[in-house]
């Protein structure tokens, strides 16, 4: 088998293992589905052109959520003129559930809203840590934070969502 | 609390993406894929074969080099009789020859090349390949180079190259006469080696041994510009040159078995040697004395207990000994010191057992205080360690 093809094979394994957490995690940071799906394709892309230059890749699984982040960054940065409350404001797209679950959708709606509720910094921990799965270690990697400041920011954006759900 | 954030976290893990939507997802992302491909950069898959037809030329002239380059380098070793010795005598040679801009440049390479030659009967004979022929053509060209480098000094002399080079000449002239007490030791020798049945083997060896390491001494003396200068260097070089000869021709006897023939050509470059130091104006019997004991007693065994390093002069013999605390006792025995100078870094080369010296302990050889310099010993003569 050339590089080539031992490239795209990992490529291809990576998408099945990962674009349905990285789709989660983008919507949950963006609040919108077509933006979500729109991100994972791009930083699926981004990531091929990082292996085609030839450049060796140690945790495909971090890379990949920090392609993510970046893309999430970027995309907030070109709508800067509205702030983040705005966005809350606004409202967001929710998704249509597609699984067996018998949640209801009205249920299904406000976990979204408590998360969409959190300010950034706080939020994408918070994904990270209890919808994603990941360990604290993981998260400072990928945010390129130490851990010391994820964990004061967990302890906090739980504080948040605690007072958001006693209204 | 807990149990509505941990259904609120249930609820938030149920969104994903469709089948569908995975699927549509995957066919983007891989169509773009293959339409923005590029071919991988040579860096990542190198291919030898493609890279060189695709940079034939300078693949072509790269190995033209490495070529070139190593044949050069084989043709180093060639010696007469050699697939590769014209490469070595005509074209590594003479391109060295270019370099030599001035007469004394020219001088000394012509000297390297009657030397080289003079090396390649040497190595001949040790590898039993040495015929006559090998032998008449290297010595003609060890007589061409030397004629040569002797019209360089004399053309170099003619320039005004040189200053004082009548002076230099005649006292090297004059140091070629046997003096009286060496003449006849070398003729008691010649005379003793002409009967063969009287020198062993084992005296020739020996006799061979050490005319090889003065050679070679002498040689390193008179390569270095430092120890000598100016163009007497390069007349001396000439002189050894004959000498290194007459060792050679020695050898060549050695080898043949012919002891007596062996020794008196060995005997003759000893004197040659002799005649070469004896020259006043180039001062090298001090240097190359010191030198010679320092190559004879790094070979000897030392004794442990010894504290003390002797440290001789020419005839002048001084005595510097070192204490364990510091202190030093020098005793100088010898009346032909010249001008006082200094020995440097001592300490840095003798090794003695205890303390370093006391500041105020040192004392040099005028009895004077000791010197803020704690590795500076005073003693009359001018020497070098080399321990």
């Amino acid at each position: 088998m050339t590089r080539e093809q031992d490239m795209r094979k990992e490529f291809e394994t990576a998408y099945e293992n990962y674009a349905d957490a990285l789709f989660r995690h983008c919507f949950f940071r963006v609040s919108s589905r077509e933006t979500a799906l729109d991100l994972v394709q791009e930083s699926f892309l981004k990531t091929w052109d990082y292996m085609q230059k030839g450049e060796k890749i140690i945790n495909l699984k971090s890379f990949l959520y920090r392609v993510v982040n970046n893309s999430i960054i970027d995309f907030y940065r070109k709508r800067k003129s509205e702030s983040l409350d705005a966005l809350a404001e606004d409202g967001f797209d929710p998704p249509v559930r597609h699984n067996e679950d018998i949640m209801s959708q009205t249920e299904y709606n406000r976990a979204i809203s408590f998360f969409e509720k959190l300010s950034e910094q706080y939020r994408s921990v918070m994904i990270m840590r209890f919808i994603d799965g990941m360990a604290i270690p993981e998260i400072a990697e990928i945010l390129n934070e130490t851990e010391n400041n994820v964990s004061v920011r967990i302890h906090r954006g739980l504080e948040k969502i605690r007072k958001l759900m006693e209204i | 609390m807990k149990k509505t954030f941990e259904q609120l976290i249930d609820e938030a893990k149920s969104v994903s993406l469709s089948v569908a939507e995975k699927e549509t997802l995957k066919r983007n992302i891989f169509e773009q894929i293959q339409s923005s491909s590029k071919p991988l950069k040579i860096s990542e898959t190198f291919n030898f074969l493609i890279f060189t037809r695709t940079h034939l030329a300078a693949s072509a002239l790269v190995l033209l080099f490495v070529l070139v380059g190593a044949t050069s380098a084989f043709a180093e070793r060639a010696l007469p009789g050699g697939l590769l010795y014209p490469l070595k005598t005509g074209v590594n040679e003479e391109v060295r020859g270019w370099f030599a801009f001035s007469g004394q440049a020219e001088a000394e390479f012509e000297i390297d090349l009657a030397h080289r030659r003079l090396e390649e009967i040497e190595k001949m004979t040790d590898s039993s390949s040495l015929t006559d022929e090998k032998k008449n053509k290297a010595e003609e060209q060890f007589v061409l180079h030397t004629e040569k480098a002797e019209r360089s000094i004399l053309s170099g002399s003619s320039e005004g190259e040189k200053e004082g080079k009548g002076d230099d000449s005649a006292s090297l002239t004059a140091a070629e006469q046997e003096s009286p007490a060496r003449s006849e030791f070398s003729l008691k020798v010649s005379q003793e080696a002409a009967q063969s049945d009287v020198v062993s083997k084992e005296s020739a060896e020996e006799l061979l041994k050490d005319v090889k390491s003065k050679i070679e001494l002498l040689g390193k003396i008179l390569k270095s510009k430092k120890q000598v200068p100016g163009e007497s260097r390069i007349e001396a070089r000439l002189f050894l040159l004959k000498a290194e000869r007459m060792f050679v021709d020695g050898k060549v006897k050695f080898s043949e078995k012919d002891y007596g023939s062996a020794a008196v050509e060995l005997t003759k470059a000893l004197q040659a040697i002799e005649n070469i130091l004896q020259s006043p104006d180039l001062n090298l019997r001090t240097i190359f004395e010191m030198k010679l004991k320092a190559e004879s007693d790094s070979s000897d065994e030392k004794n442990p207990s010894d504290d003390f390093t002797q440290i001789k002069s020419g005839d002048s013999f001084v005595d510097v000994k070192l204490r364990s605390d510091g202190t030093i006792d020098d005793d100088q025995s010898g009346s032909d010191t010249e001008a006082s100078g200094e020995v440097r870094g001592a300490n840095s080369q003798v090794e003695f057992e205890g303390d370093e010296p006391k500041q105020e302990d040192r004392r040099n050889d005028r009895g004077e205080d000791g010197d803020e310099d704690k590795n500076r010993i005073e003693i009359r003569g001018e020497v070098q360690i080399g321990i």
